[in-house]
């Protein structure tokens, strides 16, 4: 049928990655659709070139991990990973959960938990993640009481 | 960008966090603070994450019903925690998850209720078949930790006066369960009348169910174990070592297991599990210099308490007089002695020493709808 395992994904800015079959399928969506297509996937979104490169580079890593049990090395690699800003953060979100990625998925949510956490009052995580305060008064209220216990 | 992403994303990022980031994070916007209150977290994470240990909750045992103190283990913190949206003072009775089941001390005959301090939510349980004063209460969490954090449950009530047929009371003998799954009570059994006698006058309410065993401990010396197999309609009583010396004792479930936990005068407070044949191993002993900390000049070790969840023990005495902790810690399989300060003060005010009654739970801002 093919000369290789290669599947050809074309990005919507329509950038075109060769990647290795058992790497595109760590993505549940182009799995699906290419049992449907048979070997090329349209990624027909937002994906711009970076976040794709990051995805493929990332499933790459954890199928070649997959024969080695290296537990710090990965976690450094993934910790350097996900250091970057807000906004590729996002980027990497919006891609993971589209393209159905569950461990980069698993990464992404966990490195947003700790900057949550990592805050130390609601108006912190208001300012790093750019989120409104859009309650009304009296809502604010109730939250307050329900929170008076953490007050720190 | 953030503030609307979509509640089963969101809802797997909050399940990363402490129940007190959890508590910020829901106070930024409605999105958020919706998606706590309507999307159920999982807690598969729960059991593997050292941030959703249990927290010691202590409930004063006198000037009941306005606050209580609980301890966060994660960060070595005490929070103040109102409870002016209790209808009646209460006592706990046992905990279930997120939950803890309360009896409420104005009413003589048994009342049931659960109650989540973190929702600021309370909720009567029906009235049993059978009124009675003074039974044994006894609680089995049906589904496992992973379901979430309001696990299904069945309460059972054994022992305990009723009103007999012709005027006066009697030692009742009927065994009552609650099923959360239908909020119904059913009659289920019945308790042999030695063993009614002394649930009813001997015992305090906190049983631990342990291998499909309900198991109860008389309050006071000469200290003895009472069981009901469940499924096999079966009681059975036991002795503990050193019965009659043990000045304080407490049941406990660890790693599944039953475990007392008791001090005597002139020696160490102990630690044993329940082995074949229903003899006691013992497995540890209190280190003398935390043991003779928490007694604080003292030698009886009467006063002490004590109560565990699955990975850790509590010894305790009054809010300010700090506890002794034997935890699991995070490589499994091994356990370690801690020593946690008492509560002095919360935001810079002073806290009164108060005589406390400490029960576990996982605290959880999701609201229950039992």
């Amino acid at each position: 049928m093919l000369l290789s395992k290669n599947s050809a994904l074309e990005s919507k800015d329509n950038e075109i990655f060769e990647v290795e079959e058992s790497i595109a399928i760590q993505s549940e969506l182009i799995k699906t659709m290419t049992t449907m297509v048979n070997s090329k996937a349209y990624v027909n979104e937002r994906n711009q070139m970076v976040p794709e490169a990051r995805c493929r580079k990332q499933a790459n890593y954890h199928v070649e991990q997959n024969n080695k049990i290296v537990d710090e090395e990965l976690s450094d690699w993934e910790s350097k990973f996900f250091e970057v800003d807000m906004d590729d953060l996002h980027e990497l979100f919006m891609a993971a959960n589209y393209l159905e990625i569950e461990s980069l998925l698993n990464g992404v949510t966990k490195r947003v938990g700790d900057f949550i956490k990592a805050c130390k009052n609601v108006e912190v995580i208001r300012q790093t993640f750019g989120i409104n305060n859009d309650f009304a008064a009296q809502q604010e209220e109730e939250i307050r009481k329900l929170n008076s216990w953490n007050h720190i | 960008m953030w503030s609307n992403l979509p509640f089963d994303v969101l809802a797997k990022i909050f399940s990363f966090l402490s129940p007190d980031s959890l508590a910020r994070a829901r106070s930024t916007c409605r999105h958020w603070n919706s998606c706590v209150d309507t999307y159920p977290i999982t807690t598969s994470f729960i059991l593997l994450s050292l941030h959703h240990r249990a927290w010691f909750l202590a409930l004063p045992t006198r000037n009941r019903g306005q606050h209580c103190y609980v301890y966060n283990p994660v960060i070595d913190n005490w929070h103040l925690l109102s409870l002016d949206f209790l209808p009646d003072p209460v006592r706990p009775v046992a905990s279930i998850g997120a939950l803890i089941l309360v009896r409420p001390t104005n009413c003589t005959v048994l009342q049931l209720a659960l109650c989540n301090p973190f929702t600021r939510q309370f909720r009567y349980l029906p009235m049993s078949n059978i009124s009675r004063t003074n039974p044994a209460v006894g609680v089995v969490t049906l589904d496992s930790v992973q379901h979430g954090p309001n696990p299904n449950f069945r309460v059972y009530v054994a022992g305990g006066m009723s009103e007999a047929p012709r005027g006066g009371a009697m030692y009742e003998l009927k065994l009552e369960m609650y099923d959360s799954t239908d909020d119904t009570w059913h009659v289920v059994g019945f308790v042999p009348t030695e063993f009614a006698v002394r649930l009813t006058v001997w015992t305090p309410n906190e049983s631990v169910y342990s291998n499909g065993v309900l198991y109860w401990m008389t309050s006071a010396r000469a200290y003895s174990v009472m069981g009901y197999e469940i499924d096999g309609h079966r009681w059975r009583g036991f002795g503990v070592p050193m019965a009659d010396k043990l000045e304080f004792a407490a049941l406990l479930c660890r790693n599944g297991g039953l475990t007392l936990v008791g001090g005597a005068s002139e020696g160490e407070a102990c630690i044993w599990e329940l082995k074949e044949g229903d003899r006691w191993g013992l497995i540890e002993k209190v280190p003398m210099e935390m043991g003779r900390k928490l007694l604080g000049g003292k030698r009886s070790w009467g006063s002490i308490k004590c109560v565990g969840s699955e990975e850790a023990i509590y010894l305790y005495k009054e809010l300010g007089s700090g506890m002794v902790v034997w935890r699991e810690m995070e490589e499994k399989a091994r356990w370690a002695w801690f020593w946690i300060e008492g509560c002095h003060s919360i935001g810079g005010n002073q806290v009164p020493n108060l005589p406390i009654k400490g029960v576990f739970l996982h605290p959880n801002l999701f609201p229950f709808t039992f």
